[in-house]
């Protein structure tokens, strides 16, 4: 597969090139000519023209609102015009434009380009591009300086304990909230481009000596390999980088936390960042990292052992809970106590359905109120859920729609799956109820199990970037237990986990 | 593509699936079943099903609709097999029988006279939707009236019976359920045993207390046992748990001795081809209730006489069971029979078909009880004023 | 980058896989089939001995195995000249035990599923589906067979041990005694029956040719022969002192009915032989899954070309499995099919050992003569 991909992309790289129908030329008229032609009718892009000494002419683009203005007034237009013509005098254009770096322009960014297409790029991502009559250079002047949002609470994974700043948009400041944390030199911070068209930033994170360098090949690998138009959001870049496409289970793990982002760079993991998303990518994982949550190393180890039993109970009644209803109430008579089924059967005396569509009515409905909460402004969504969870569920039981028990059922199966700590398995784990659902409504208890073997044969043949999905149960790996069910106190916690394999193993020696 | 094909296939199948369906409300449930013998076909007899009415539950069903009506109902069938009435129901009433939580099987004395209980338990112990846990009761009298009316407090009077049944460790006078498990093992291994008597004295009172002694080789009721002889049988067994003796100072004012544990050990000899069984009951437990004026209880000696006292009753129930099993019925209903076999194989390979019965060697066995009271202490109360 | 090629079990792994090919049906029936053969409570015994005897099995063939690490011990011997015909014929036989193994396993699980779970659901869908399952299975190769084992073989352990101490509660171990009334040679006697259900080491002939040659270790499969004998050991144990043992030799499936005596002081769940028959359905698939694996690669390797597709005899397989799963007609002949497949493949067990050796001996003393002349 990814040889095919590298086949396409090697055919078609850079097919959007300005180099091959435009060329630098000394006059300036031209190159202005160029780069209006290319720009066409922008109106975000302004362009100024100035004399430098009086007597060269020269013409400045910049992206309104992408750079700073006070950059370009004081620290380009300014100091070029203040040049007086003796100093240029004689120079050849080279010695002006070394001139120029080294004495007028005062900003840390100063770079000479032949190519158009970095030069506009640069441009575009608000940069001032400089054009002097008589010098067939592109000098791009680093003024970028745009707004963007403060560093806040994320949004969709809050601890009670535990730091509180996320990621934001912008992929500079992202950088920053990483390297904050490790200033170890050797935490490796590259940057790249992705999207034929669009060339979103992205930055490719990981610490040298600990991180495999077979990963970090394969993961830049199939970085390269990509060839979309544009990638807007890590969740796309996940898509498209991952092992296995018909997988209902995320074989990356993204955040919005710098702090989980570090403690998995430590463990040896990969972490992309795409410019524009709050959200980190992390890879390879294993299953049981998708139920873990940096708050369990904050807390002490007792409190750390109990929400993580918790939470792997609410996995287990996320996904079966529902079929398990459905299998007893329709198979199974005699697994409940005595007083339970007659009081089952009294209350689905007069539901004209059979359990598993009582299942589903219910199951699809609560759904349903999920997705209309997120869509809804966050006080209508509140009041939603309340509208939903309450009215309907009080009216479809007096209707007779469907029984009491039912609806207790959905809802601990709905509160359960909230309480998984990541949101892409925790969608997993909703879409895999439906169909253990399914297999409950036609062969009972049999139908659950097998379903539930099917999901562990696909499990063991997942990988991700290499990584067994389903370590440290298979392969078996006795440290890792330390760290799963149960959270070992952290002076027992002295190896990195099992997989990814690391170049150094120990965490604590 | 193989993947692809597999779940293809997968979902066909199940397409036609949804053989064993039966939803909760769609069945009905027997809780109770009755045996009682026919009058007008002796050949034939009568079986009632005792069977919940869900909606009619307490606590079930949407509000406002629980407590109409009664939660049971009953209907008896007759044939000569169990399965044939079993499935005359499904022609009579609207939902089929399921015996998932089948609480209680009550024989009528008269057809547990006659190894009834071979055949009954047959089908209740092969068949798979049974459970092991069923209790099984002989009633004096007609099985199907312990059936007809509700008793205070539980939903139903089947319940209401496997509740008190549970209750046999408060009672001296009642002996360990016997579940069809149980049952159906002393029938493999041919011993004799009992199965507690369940009595319907009138409409809104039930009785669970004495015992009909099964005969081993047949299966067939001799007779009934009555209190006293229970309270013999649990010592001997021990299975005294926590039942009270009452017993009498010179025959006048009575006390009350509470037990809070009960060992039996029987120890098994075989001197000059005698068998010696020694029972040594040991017991320890409270002084509970006092009538004696002026008793000084924390007096050692009163102490001692009391146990004294005591130890005597209790050798005198458990003797007088021992010697009435062997002199009157020849059953070995304490298990001695496999003690020999634990400690005298080759022995017991020889007299193991004629250990019981009239002309058995469990006859000639030499029996001594060995009783040891201890009361421990006296509540609170030091003297009985 | 792992590709599933380059993987080796390792010796831990190769250990559990064997625990979990061991415990299928057997511990379902073994206690039944202890009691009814010598009708007294000594199986006991014999399950210890049994262990012992097979231990020793083990010792054999991996001293031999280390001998040529990377093949099975079919390829080794096939490298003869006329050992090449028999190698040919010993796969012929192992081809059609390990069919007719698979189709009994089958055959007992829907047996089982109807007698505890679905009474009308028919045979047939019940097995079709669990083949299907397995074959999905064995498209995930060796790696995928052996994690599964690792995956599910916790949770058997785990319900087993559970199961054994709730019914410790209530048992009678009086019903044990007396030891050894009549001699040893009852128990002798049962040791034939107990070694049949240790059926299942012969998955070491092909598996240990995935192992590293320094990995190849008796030491842990040893460890996982004593955890099935103490599984044995204590079902057997808590059986007899739950039902004593002539009842035991009443019962289809002794387990199952300890679980449905088993009740959880105010739990939630009764008639935990369903949750029991859940739980069991996962050992079954994974003794199914390791032999069609088996199967599968043993096909390929001995009657086809190299380079031929094998991708449709996993579904070819279950096709012949499903038919022979369904010739016995009732529960007796189906135990009785069970005990021929076991005599069937503890002989080709033994005999495909001896031809080992007898094959080794033989290159050693050319080998030998070769030296002797150079």
């Amino acid at each position: 597969m990814y040889k095919k991909l590298l086949k396409k992309s090697k055919m078609k790289a850079l097919t959007s090139s300005y180099d091959d129908q435009f060329e630098v030329s000394t006059e300036l008229s031209k190159m202005v000519g160029f780069v209006q032609s290319i720009i066409c009718e922008s109106s975000d892009v302004v362009q100024r023209d100035i004399k430098i000494a009086d007597k060269m002419k020269a013409t400045l683009f910049y992206v309104n609102g992408l750079s700073k203005i006070d950059l370009v007034d004081n620290n380009v237009i300014k100091p070029i015009m203040q040049v007086t013509p003796e100093t240029i005098d004689g120079m050849t254009p080279d010695g002006i434009l070394e001139e120029l770096s080294q004495h007028v322009v005062n900003l840390s960014s100063f770079s000479i380009h032949v190519s158009f297409d970095r030069a506009l790029h640069s441009l575009m991502s608000g940069d001032t591009l400089l054009l002097i009559d008589g010098i067939d250079k592109l000098v791009v002047l680093g003024t970028r300086g745009y707004e963007k949002r403060g560093i806040e609470e994320p949004k969709s994974e809050v601890v009670i304990r535990g730091p509180r700043d996320g990621f934001i948009e912008d992929l500079q400041t992202n950088m920053v909230l990483l390297r904050r944390r490790i200033s170890n030199p050797s935490f490796i911070l590259q940057t790249g481009e992705i999207g034929k068209r669009t060339k979103i930033k992205y930055c490719l994170a990981y610490m040298k000596g600990i991180a495999n360098e077979k990963l970090v090949d394969e993961i830049r690998y199939r970085i390269a390999c990509i060839d979309i138009d544009e990638v807007l959001e890590t969740g796309t870049l996940e898509q498209l980088i991952e092992d296995n496409v018909m997988s209902p289970f995320p074989q990356l793990m993204h955040t919005e936390r710098p702090d989980k982002t570090t403690a998995s760079l430590m463990n040896g993991q990969v972490v992309i960042l795409v410019d524009g998303t709050p959200y980190s990518l992390i890879a390879p994982i294993t299953f049981q990292e998708l139920l873990k949550s940096p708050e369990d190393y904050y807390d002490r180890w007792h409190i750390g052992t109990l929400i993580r039993i918790i939470r792997y109970l609410a996995a287990f009644f996320a996904l079966f809970l529902p079929s398990l209803y459905i299998a007893m109430v329709t198979y199974h008579h005699g697994m409940l106590p005595t007083t339970l089924a007659l009081s089952i059967a009294g209350s689905r005396e007069g539901v004209p359905f059979p359990a598993f569509l009582e299942a589903f009515l219910m199951e699809i409905t609560i759904e349903l109120l999920r997705e209309a909460g997120i869509r809804l402004p966050r006080a209508i969504g509140q009041t939603i859920g309340i509208v939903g969870g309450l009215v309907i569920g009080d009216a479809a039981v007096r209707a007779g729609f469907v029984s009491p028990v039912m609806i207790i059922v959905v809802a601990i199966t709905a509160i359960a799956s909230f309480a998984i700590p990541s949101y892409s398995f925790s969608i997993a784990l909703r879409m895999l109820r439906f169909s253990f659902m399914i297999a409950a409504s036609i062969f009972g208890l049999y139908g659950i199990v097998i379903s539930y073997i099917l999901i562990n044969i696909h499990l063991v043949g997942l990988r991700s970037f290499g990584s067994y999905y389903t370590s440290p149960f298979a392969p078996f790996n006795y440290k890792d237990w330390l760290d799963l069910l149960y959270r070992a106190p952290l002076s027992l916690l002295r190896s990195r986990t099992d997989e990814p394999k690391t170049l150094d193993d120990k965490k604590q020696s | 593509m193989k993947k692809f094909m597999l779940i293809f296939v997968l979902l066909l199948l199940s397409l036609t699936g949804c053989w064993d369906r039966a939803e909760l409300e769609e069945v009905g449930f027997v809780i109770g079943i009755a045996f009682d013998p026919n009058p007008d076909n002796p050949k034939t007899f009568d079986t009632t099903f005792h069977i919940a009415v869900p909606s009619a539950f307490s606590g079930g069903g949407p509000e406002g609709d629980s407590g109409e009506g009664s939660p049971f109902f009953n209907i008896t069938s007759t044939g000569v097999t169990n399965f044939n009435m079993i499935r005359d129901i499904s022609k009579r009433r609207s939902r089929s029988l399921n015996f998932e939580h089948l609480k209680v099987i009550v024989i009528n004395e008269e057809l547990a006279r006659q190894a009834f209980i071979t055949g009954v338990l047959d089908l209740y112990t092969r068949d798979h939707e049974m459970r092991r846990k069923t209790h099984v009761l002989v009633s004096k009298g007609e099985a199907k009236e312990v059936y007809m009316d509700k008793l205070p407090l539980e939903d139903m009077p089947a319940i209401s019976i496997e509740m008190i049944n549970e209750n046999y460790t408060k009672a001296l006078e009642m002996i360990e359920t016997r579940d069809i498990g149980t049952i159906s093992e002393k029938m493999t291994a041919n011993q004799s045993y009992l199965i507690s008597g369940v009595n319907k004295e009138h409409r809104e009172d039930m009785n669970i207390s004495g015992a009909a002694l099964m005969k081993g080789e047949d299966n067939k009721m001799i007779t009934w046992l009555n209190e006293e002889d229970i309270k013999g049988y649990n010592w001997v067994m021990g299975e005294a748990k926590n039942g009270i003796v009452e017993a009498t100072v010179d025959d006048k004012e009575s006390f009350i001795f509470e037990i809070l544990s009960h060992a039996t050990n029987v120890n098994y000899e075989r001197q000059n081809d005698q068998n010696i069984f020694n029972v040594l009951i040991k017991t320890e437990g409270t002084f509970s209730e006092s009538w004696i004026p002026g008793l000084e209880i924390n007096n050692l000696e009163t102490i001692k006489k009391m146990e004294q006292i005591l130890s005597k009753k209790i050798e005198n129930q458990a003797t007088s069971l021992i010697k009435k099993m062997q002199e009157e019925w020849y059953c070995d209903i304490f298990y001695f029979g496999p003690l020999i076999k634990r400690k005298e194989y080759q022995y017991w390979k020889q007299i193991k078909e004629d250990w019981e019965g009239e002309a058995g060697i469990f006859k000639e066995a030499n029996v001594q009880v060995n009783v040891e009271v201890k009361i421990s202490h006296y509540m609170t109360q030091e003297k009985t004023s | 980058m792992k590709s599933p090629l380059s993987y080796s079990i390792s010796p831990g792994e190769m250990c559990l896989t064997l625990v979990s090919m061991i415990v299928g049906v057997g511990v379902l029936t073994l206690p039944r089939a202890l009691a009814s053969e010598i009708n007294l409570a000594d199986g006991w015994i014999s399950i210890i001995l049994a262990g012992a005897i097979i231990i020793l099995f083990i010792i054999l063939y991996v001293r031999l195995q280390q001998h040529f690490p990377g093949e099975t011990l079919l390829e080794y011997i096939g490298k003869g000249k006329v050992w090449k015909w028999i190698a040919r014929g010993i796969s012929l036989l192992f081809l059609i035990y390990f069919l007719c193994l698979m189709a009994y396993e089958v055959r007992v699980l829907a047996l089982l599923i109807r007698m505890y779970l679905l009474d009308q659901t028919p045979s047939e869908v019940i097995a079709a589906l669990m083949l299907l399952c397995t074959t999905y299975a064995v498209s995930k190769g060796t790696q995928g067979i052996v994690h599964l084992s690792l995956m599910f073989l916790p949770i058997v352990v785990f319900v087993l041990l559970g199961l054994i101490s709730f019914t410790t509660i209530k048992a009678d171990f009086t019903n044990l005694l007396p030891v050894m009334p009549e001699g040893v040679l009852p128990v002798l006697a049962a040791t034939k029956v107990t070694l049949l259900s240790f059926l299942g080491i012969e998955i070491l002939f092909f598996l240990m040719a995935r192992m590293k040659k320094s990995e190849i270790k008796v030491f842990p499969l040893i460890t996982g022969i004593m955890l099935v004998a103490l599984l044995y050991l204590l079902v057997t144990v808590v059986t007899y002192a739950n039902f004593t043992v002539d009842t035991t030799t009443q019962i289809t499936f002794p387990t199952v009915e300890l679980a449905k005596q088993l009740e959880i002081p105010g739990g939630f769940f009764e008639r935990l032989e369903s949750l029991m028959i859940t739980v069991w359905l996962i050992t079954i698939f994974n003794t199914i899954s390791i032999v069609q694996l088996i199967f599968v690669q043993l096909f390929q390797k001995s009657f086809m070309k190299e380079n031929a597709k094998a991708n449709y005899i996993p579904m070819i397989s279950i096709f012949f499995i499903f038919i022979v799963a369904f010739i016995p007609d009732s529960i007796t002949e189906t135990f009785m099919f069970g005990e021929w497949i076991s005599w069937l493949g503890t002989s080709l067990y033994v005999f495909s050992l001896g031809c080992g050796y007898l094959y080794f001996w033989m290159r050693k003393k050319k080998n030998e003569k070769e030296e002797y002349y150079s």
